[in-house]
């Protein structure tokens, strides 16, 4: 049976995010795999800056829980759409007028973050990534004042 | 009727093509079912297939010279996932602001319809071209 490239993708969201084994990223990412935002967002070159990245972001959840709400693969590329989504592990992380709410009332330091990634997937392992995840939304969960919009920026 | 991969990325192009570079709203209802729904946290989680019109024109106002290129097309059965870049000049009482964003467009189509839609945009980018942040704000989150 082969293992297909969603079954990767779901095994990497598992293992990295939900189990925290930051250290297994090796299985799932090449080497030289590459990382960009759709925002201009420098990108993150090498599995060994990328580990410490994932690291960073991972610490920040005292628990998390990736959900592979659904994946679209063709040939060598997987789209996939994924909510992350636990508990700020240090309230330090939010901002200082959301700090202390979420002392009094922790249901405050849950936060859910919904985005979609591209993968592409060579001999087993991904190459590269390009990802956008809800950043507007994450910013407004930890404190930061977010702005209103004047009309829906999405797309129809 | 089932699509093949190509009958849908032909779909994606066309929408593209007509909806966002010739601002055919025409082509909003050819290839609307009655009822679309949408996923994500949107208020609207369904739209009638005027509604639906009525929407896309609203933006197409407020950006006259609404530009869309499609990128990447990945498509598995009925589900597509394309990349975009929006660009044009966002007209509001507040004055005219040029923008350039890209995002992801998740759809199903069934039919020759666009039964399902979702997405996520780069947003961070658009409040800050449209000046309703002074502050642009890069944060990629390595998922």
């Amino acid at each position: 049976m082969t293992y297909s490239n969603a079954e990767l993708i779901h095994d990497y969201a598992d293992t990295i995010w939900n189990k925290g084994q930051v250290d297994q990223l090796g299985r799932f990412m090449a080497a030289d795999v590459r990382m960009y935002g759709l925002g201009g967002e420098p990108p993150i070159i090498g599995l060994d800056k990328l580990r410490q990245e994932t690291a960073r972001w991972r610490g920040m959840y005292a628990d998390a829980t990736m959900t592979v709400m659904s994946t679209v693969s063709e040939d060598d590329r997987v789209a996939w759409h994924w909510t992350l989504s636990g508990t700020i592990a240090d309230t330090g992380m939010l901002m200082p007028n959301m700090r202390q709410l979420a002392r009094e009332i922790p249901q405050l330091a849950q936060i859910s973050v919904v985005g979609m990634t591209i993968s592409t997937v060579q001999d087993g392992k991904i190459t590269e990534e390009t990802t956008q995840s809800d950043v507007a939304e994450f910013l407004k969960q930890i404190g930061y004042p977010t702005p209103q919009l004047p009309q829906d920026g999405g797309h129809a | 009727m089932n699509h093949t991969a190509d009958e849908v990325r032909r779909i994606v192009h066309d929408y593209a093509q007509r909806v966002w570079n010739d601002h055919d709203t025409s082509a909003v209802a050819e290839y609307a079912p009655d009822v679309t729904e949408f996923g994500g946290d949107e208020n609207v989680t369904h739209a009638t297939r005027v509604e639906l019109v009525e929407r896309v024109a609203d933006v197409l106002t407020r950006i006259p010279d609404h530009h869309l290129t499609v990128g990447q097309v990945i498509v598995q059965g009925e589900q597509v996932v394309w990349e975009w870049r929006l660009t044009g000049t966002f007209h509001d009482d507040r004055g005219s602001f040029p923008v350039d964003a890209k995002g992801f467009t998740y759809w199903r189509v069934r039919d020759g319809r666009i039964v399902f839609r979702d997405g996520v945009m780069d947003l961070m980018a658009w409040v800050w071209q449209i000046k309703v942040t002074n502050r642009r704000i890069r944060l990629l989150m390595p998922v």
